[in-house]
């Protein structure tokens, strides 16, 4: 199929410095997704509304369903890929799995990315940063109370069981 | 009369206990495979169209369509 338009770009991905010729309309998620062959980012609505396909991005996090993938250009970009590159789980990934923080698993990735950018701003977060801090991921499995408790175990704090 | 005996009760070994999933380090770790994760030859996409009358006529039957989005068939009520 015609892609139609195309730019070059350069950027950051998962710590690695890679160039790609992109379709002008292509959005980022699709680009992760269909073209890198990247599982972490899920497409839950494509509207934004899900956070599924929450990505880290210069540091700060993004719906990468609400971006084009020509706006990645000279960004730095991290999936949930990265947190167990050396094939270990990291301590969220853990906490996650210890306190039954997914069940599904669908939108675990984009959890956990935006559970990530929270601690690192709060490394102490309450309950109720913890939940502002994932308002913008949906859980259709409804399994927040997990969530929040594997958020806070996770930065060292004591949850009940 | 005399009130039975209590038993003791026994907690089983499985129930309350809070046990590790097998299928969680996977799914941590984007290595779950979901219906649009893997692809499948030939896999379509389906669109539901809604309708703002009940049992209506349509105007067009959809099809295969080569733009973003998929024509919308008008609909209308049968009297």
């Amino acid at each position: 199929m015609d892609k139609g338009p195309v730019h070059d770009i350069e950027f950051t991905l998962n710590g690695e410095t890679r160039s790609d010729r992109i379709a002008a309309r292509q959005l980022l998620v699709h680009f992760l997704r269909d073209d890198l062959g990247l599982r972490g980012p899920k497409i839950g609505c494509d509207t934004g509304h899900c956070g599924a396909c929450t990505v880290r991005y210069d540091g700060g996090t993004i719906k990468s369903c609400m971006m084009l993938a020509v706006q990645a250009d000279g960004a730095e970009i991290t999936t949930v890929e990265s947190m167990s590159s050396d094939g270990d789980m990291n301590d969220l990934q853990e906490s996650f799995r210890q306190h039954h923080g997914l069940q599904c698993g669908y939108c675990t990735s984009g959890m956990l990315m935006s559970s990530q950018f929270l601690l690192e701003r709060k490394p102490k977060p309450t309950e109720q940063e913890i939940r502002a801090g994932i308002q913008g991921n949906l859980c259709r499995c409804t399994g927040y109370v997990n969530i929040v408790k594997a958020i806070k175990a996770a930065s060292g704090q004591e949850v009940s069981r | 009369m005399t009130a039975p005996a209590q038993t003791e009760i026994k907690t089983p070994t499985w129930t309350g206990q809070s046990l590790p999933r097998k299928e969680d380090e996977r799914l941590l770790k984007a290595q779950g495979a979901f219906v649009d994760d893997e692809g499948i030859y030939r896999m379509g996409y389906a669109h539901f169209v809604r309708s703002p009358k009940s049992f209506p006529l349509m105007s067009a039957k959809p099809r295969l369509w080569a733009g973003s989005s998929p024509p919308s068939p008008v609909m209308r009520s049968r009297r």
